[in-house]
């Protein structure tokens, strides 16, 4: 199963950093998701972006969860020659990765 | 128990204005604030202003006031912005001329002081606020910019000296409208639950159509009348409850997803989301529809502000060259690619000064870079637009990828064409955060009244 077919997200920038959200479609999806999607996974997942660190948060408050991709932006925004200078896009590659 | 209804005017500075002038027009809203400055926005204006010293404010903002300040001081709707950048004085002075001209008396308060740039001469340390090391030498000497983020209260401070217009440089985005509420019901800064809610309906309002149905990632295809997008409006009481909607017959949807997705939006840490005036913790909010377009946000958690500011210096960062070319079939990767190797070739006479290339193919593989899906034929491709990129801190050498890929139309494989982004030479921008101590900003701050006269 790919994270899609659980959650929805957004991502976008932080100085260098990219932030991304999870959000669950229902609570069921949700304990799917905390189950299954450890940081382990995330780090081999993102690693061709060679992130120096990635936080992951549970808020089961609101089924969702908070994933931070830190120096993964070419510099950031105004300082990036990527086409995506931003992450945005990024939140699309976190919902391929399949678990 | 009393309600304040406060309104998104814009969410970053280039964003449609129309949306907020409609809830103006409406009466719908008791304060209207437009939330200019993402992180790079200041990079912009400090370019503008290297030309002209009296620029360094959006140019939107005068438009903007063009279009709905009259009827909002009709209507007794206040203004709320931080289009101001880098020169909130010259864009008070502006908004005094328009004023004039609209046959308006507004009080225009303006909010300065929060650019620490006369201090980076005195040697501070300035350390990076994540790494901690200090702030190099070449970063000082060539620095653009350098701002705090301001909280709420000065923006308090100027609502009570009656202003109708508040025009500020950087602060933080939620104080904007975090202000308002803590004017209005007159909240401790210490009553930090009331604080956190106040804030987090500023962080659900301060990019505008993002939380109204916007850049949608759960069903946006099922989201009606993007055309016509309406901007958030909160509705909130003296303890900090907020219901978040927006005008009836506007496009877009308020709903419980659009709502989350918003409040977890760059946020990093969701338990302590730093912000001058308290640190946010959405561990504890509730979130919930309760009709249609309307959902409820309550019960948000707040610690103790951060005892310093965060300030953010901007420096020049080398430049970024790039060419796009269009290639179609038969064969149109395998051109692509033999033009990435041309080119690739022929820059190596400048390797000593080129820090990166890039090669993308839009369409292929040009956003998600190195997490781009692998294509298993792409032999037979109807076009591909191959872009080449570099990254030096020599201006000329930028210029050297448009040089060499546009005569790749005559020299290079065949049916070059769609000769579209030719970017000669793009400025590149660093930001270095760092944190400063409050009293040192607090100390320069300024809150000057413009009273309009016919």
């Amino acid at each position: 199963m790919r994270l899609i077919d659980l959650a929805f997200s957004r991502s976008s920038d932080k100085g260098n950093h990219c932030d991304l959200s999870l959000i669950a479609y229902d609570e069921e999806k949700y304990r799917v998701l905390v189950e299954k999607l450890t940081k382990q996974a995330l780090i081999d997942y993102f690693s061709p972006l060679g992130p120096s660190r990635i936080d992951l948060f549970r808020l089961d408050n609101l089924s969702a969860l908070k994933i931070v991709l830190y120096d993964v932006l070419d510099g950031g925004a105004a300082n990036s020659i990527k086409a995506d200078t931003q992450g945005k896009s990024l939140s699309g590659a976190l919902l391929r990765m399949e678990i | 128990m009393r309600t304040l209804r406060i309104a998104s005017g814009v969410g970053f500075y280039g964003d449609s204005f129309w949306p907020a002038i409609e809830i103006i027009k409406q009466k719908q809203a008791d304060y209207v604030c437009f939330e200019d400055l993402a992180e790079l926005t200041l990079a912009i204006l400090a370019k503008d202003m290297a030309k002209n010293p009296e620029a360094g404010y959006t140019k939107d903002l005068i438009p903007s006031l063009r279009a709905g300040w009259k009827l909002a001081m009709d209507a007794g709707i206040k203004i709320i912005t931080n289009a101001g950048g880098l020169n909130p004085t010259s864009a008070g002075a502006a908004a005094a001329r328009l004023a004039k001209e609209l046959h308006i008396k507004p009080k225009i308060a303006v909010i300065s002081g929060d650019s620490i740039f006369d201090r980076l001469a005195t040697g501070e340390a300035f350390p990076h606020f994540e790494r901690n090391d200090p702030l190099a030498d070449g970063i000082r000497k060539s620095a653009l910019f350098a701002n705090a983020y301001l909280g709420a209260r000065p923006i308090v401070e100027a609502l009570r000296r009656g202003a109708d217009l508040v025009i500020t440089g950087r602060v933080a985005d939620a104080a904007l409208y975090l202000a308002p509420l803590a004017y209005e019901f007159e909240w401790d800064f210490e009553d930090l639950g009331r604080i956190a809610q106040g804030t987090v309906v500023g962080h659900i309002l301060e990019c505008s159509s993002q939380a109204t149905g916007g850049n949608h990632g759960r069903d946006w295809e099922s989201i009606d009348g993007l055309e016509r997008i309406g901007f958030p409006i909160a509705e909130v009481n003296e303890s900090g409850d907020a219901t978040i909607t927006k005008l009836a017959d506007s496009g877009g949807r308020v709903d419980e997803f659009t709502v989350k997705e918003q409040l977890l939006y760059e946020i990093h840490n969701p338990f302590a989301y730093q912000t001058p005036d308290v640190v946010m913790d959405i561990s504890t909010t509730a979130v919930q529809q309760v009709g249609l377009n309307r959902v409820s946000v309550t019960n948000t958690s707040g610690h103790r502000r951060p005892d310093r500011y965060k300030a953010i210096i901007g420096y020049p960062s080398g430049w970024m060259g790039q060419g796009i070319l269009g290639y179609s079939w038969p064969d149109a990767y395998k051109k692509a690619q033999k033009t990435a190797s041309i080119i690739t070739n022929q820059l190596q006479i400048f390797k000593d000064q080129i820090a990166a290339i890039r090669i993308d193919h839009l369409g292929l593989d040009s956003l998600h870079a190195e997490m781009a899906a692998s294509n298993d034929d792409l032999s037979d491709l109807p076009e591909v637009y191959l872009r080449i990129a570099i990254r030096t801190q020599d201006r000329s050498v930028a210029e050297m990828v448009s040089r060499m890929m546009v005569p790749l139309a005559l020299a290079g494989p065949p049916t070059a064409s769609g000769l579209l982004g030719f970017d000669r030479s793009r400025a590149l921008i660093g930001l270095w955060p760092t944190l400063v101590e409050r009293s040192i900003v607090d100390e320069q701050i300024s809150i000057d009244i413009i009273e309009v006269a016919e």
